[in-house]
């Protein structure tokens, strides 16, 4: 079908619009900075420590 | 079959049609109850709160309308109500254009057995929730965001574009990336729906591609088009998060002022009165535009 490739390549530029918030969650989750934003800082794979204190502790007191 | 037995045997036939009917509603009376309570309960007592006055940290209950009065006076309203439309209506008219051609490509274009990949394609980013979503454009968008922090490494610009994040440009293309899929499913299903052979009749009688796209493919789609304007334009007008993220809490919408009225100035009734006053407001004009486009809507035989 022609104008068959245009559309496939409008398809395919959405869905890169679609994915484009996605595609930067993992890129955030082993940032090592406190703030989500450019330039990262360096890889990690535990939260931050101002995190693992004030949220933890709030996320576990509401669960009792 | 009903007919046939009425035919047949009268009398008894129009009782057990009775019956029928009677069996069916008794089958549907517990969901229907469930909904209606669901879905009635939050809108009366909203309703109920706003013919009632505010007694700073309480609720006195008196019949008045002076609620409605001051909504109707404010130019605050106004404005808030005006630009939430606005907005509404640039989501809905983006989110659809946009959406259209891919619809047209999933339902013409793709190979049948491709079709559920794609659809699944599209609906993959939604599974993270809302404000996930909304937040990251935030990241996006922002001063120190994707995009100003690639476009300075790449010496394009010195300093980060300030005109990105916090107006209505970002939290139109926030919306219309958060709604996509409610606009895609309703025009693929109205473009699946077209009788193939209609197009190539067009084709056949000497229409050109475009013309019969005009003429045919398009009023054919226009009832899963009005689905998603409506599906869009709806929510879009209620969004709370987007405005209070993306705009920056500068630029609020109707919901961020029925929300300032409910919890920050504590005045229940009147943030029943703007709810229900815009709520009002989008009944008027959905049904607007449904009969503005009443001729695409009519059921074929």
């Amino acid at each position: 079908m022609k104008g068959g490739a245009g559309l496939r390549l409008y398809a395919l530029v959405y869905l890169l619009f679609l994915y484009a918030p996605i595609l930067l969650l993992p890129v955030f989750a082993f940032n090592s900075g406190t703030i989500i934003a450019f330039p990262l800082k360096g890889f990690t794979t535990s939260g931050s420590p101002r995190c693992s204190r004030t949220h933890r502790c709030a996320m576990l007191c509401s669960t009792r | 079959m009903h007919h046939k037995r009425a035919g047949i045997d009268g009398g008894t036939g129009m009782a057990s049609a009775e019956s029928q009917s009677r069996q069916g509603l008794t089958l549907i009376a517990p969901p229907l109850v469930y909904a209606v309570l669901i879905m009635a309960a939050p809108l009366l007592t909203i309703l109920a709160y706003s013919f009632l006055t505010d007694g700073y940290l309480t609720v006195i209950r008196e019949f008045t309308l002076a609620n409605y009065r001051a909504v109707w006076a404010d130019p605050i309203f106004h404005k808030i109500m005006l630009r939430s439309l606005g907005v509404a209506a640039l989501v809905t008219l983006a989110t659809v254009v946009l959406a259209f051609p891919v619809a047209y490509f999933l339902s013409f274009v793709v190979d049948p057995r491709r079709k559920s990949m794609w659809l699944f394609l599209i609906t993959i980013p939604f599974w993270t929730s809302y404000l996930i979503r909304v937040f990251l454009w935030k990241v996006i968008l922002g001063y120190n965001g994707v995009v100003n922090s690639g476009l300075k490494s790449l010496g394009i610009i010195e300093q980060p574009l300030s005109f990105l994040l916090y107006n209505v440009n970002s939290m139109v293309m926030t919306l219309a990336h958060a709604y996509a899929p409610f606009a895609i499913l309703p025009i693929y299903i109205a473009l699946e729906k077209i009788d193939r052979s209609l197009l190539e009749a067009g084709r056949d009688l000497g229409e050109s591609r475009a013309m019969t796209f005009w003429r045919v493919t398009l009023p054919l789609a226009m009832p899963g088009v009005v689905a998603a304007a409506l599906i869009v334009f709806i929510p879009t007008i209620g969004d709370y998060v987007t405005p209070a993220l993306i705009g920056g809490g500068k630029i609020p919408m109707i919901a961020n002022m029925i929300q300032s009225q409910m919890l920050d100035q504590d005045n229940r009734p009147m943030g029943s009165a703007l709810a229900v006053t815009a709520m009002l407001i989008v009944a008027v004009l959905s049904l607007l535009f449904v009969a503005l486009n009443r001729r695409f809507l009519k059921v074929r035989q």
